[in-house]
């Protein structure tokens, strides 16, 4: 196997794949999760660039054609996925505050019914 | 040994996620160095019959005659994630067209908008010889919209019909030139020869915009829509 620049955009490709699906699984933050599976989107664009590379001064289109809509898509649903996470966050925090609101409450009737102890 | 593991069940999860990722990517090398070269025969094929497209670039010819079916069906999907995100952005205040005073951001938009505008322009008219089209064009044209965002300058109102019957527009053209087609050849998404260059010049044309404005939307849903 001589190292070839088409050889070698596989590899990369091969390599941001895993870091990217790394990304994607060692992290529990959802933008992390996302810009992981964003990685992998680019990969897997790289992947296909190469393979339409079949032989010199030939090209493919088919895989071009399709990296050119994937991008787009990729695009589309990285927003609708960074929306959503922050729709998650936000209902986190309105949670945490209620949480916290409850808590408040009942330490206060907790001190007002009984001025010795305290939860 | 059970307090162990369950003491250091993080641990040991990211090394077995790890090992199982380094051992699925040395698979992958292994699995696509030892593929022999694919036969070309598609490509043969997308060569031999450019003629019969209308235009006489391959990647075109691809996006909007051979696989027709797809570019459709990713138009749809657009319009189904601008209608995801259009929610997200309908609570915000809109503000008025009002310019703010000179920021640097606004001066940059000045000068590299129209430019860029007639790049795009030349973009979608070029893709039917050589790399362009639609997608850039719009890329280019969101890239436009994004600067005035950030110049704070307020121009697309998303809850008006005219911009939502622009950011579906790719798509009814594409509904509206397929029926016409129909019509008169009785064959589903085929283009007849003559016919072929203008129709795709049509689509692309509408999907320019409707693209264009469906990625400023996701950009606005997520700048804009969560400050």
């Amino acid at each position: 196997m001589e190292l070839s620049q088409t050889n070698l955009y596989t590899l990369c490709s091969i390599l941001l794949f895993a870091i990217g699906l790394l990304g994607f699984l060692l992290n529990s933050d959802f933008i992390r999760k996302l810009l992981g599976l964003n990685v992998i989107g680019i990969a897997i664009f790289m992947l296909l660039l190469a393979a339409a590379h079949t032989y010199p001064d030939a090209i493919d289109p088919i895989p071009h054609a399709m990296v050119l809509t994937g991008i787009i898509v990729a695009a589309a649903g990285t927003a609708l996925g960074l929306n959503l996470a922050s729709k998650i966050a936000k209902f986190a925090r309105l949670v945490q505050k209620e949480e916290a609101a409850t808590q408040a409450e009942s330490a206060y009737e907790k001190s007002s019914n009984d001025t010795q102890g305290r939860g | 040994m059970i307090k162990f593991l369950a003491n250091n069940s993080h641990v040991i999860e990211k090394a077995l996620i790890i090992i199982l990722v380094t051992l699925f990517s040395a698979f992958f090398i292994f699995a696509i160095f030892n593929q022999a070269p694919h036969s070309n025969e598609l490509q043969v094929l997308t060569l031999t019959q450019l003629d019969k497209t209308g235009v006489t670039n391959i990647v075109t010819a691809v996006l909007l005659n051979y696989r027709a079916y797809d570019t459709f069906i990713e138009f749809a999907v657009f319009l189904v994630v601008a209608i995801a995100v259009l929610p997200y952005i309908i609570d915000t205040p809109v503000l008025t067209f009002t310019l703010q005073e000179e920021s640097q951001v606004l001066l940059i938009a000045k000068i590299f908008i129209p430019l860029t505008i007639i790049m795009a322009g030349y973009l979608l008219w070029i893709g039917s010889t050589k790399p362009g089209g639609a997608f850039q064009a719009s890329a280019l044209l969101a890239g436009c919209l994004v600067l005035l965002s950030l110049a704070n300058v307020q121009v697309i109102n998303f809850t008006q019909l005219r911009y939502r019957l622009l950011m579906s527009s790719g798509l009814i053209a594409f509904i509206a030139v397929i029926l016409l087609l129909y019509l008169q050849s009785h064959s589903f998404l085929t283009f007849p020869v003559e016919l072929a260059g203008a129709s795709i010049l049509v689509i692309e044309f509408f999907a320019t915009f409707a693209i264009a404005l469906i990625l400023f939307l996701c950009f606005e849903s997520i700048n804009k829509g969560h400050a």
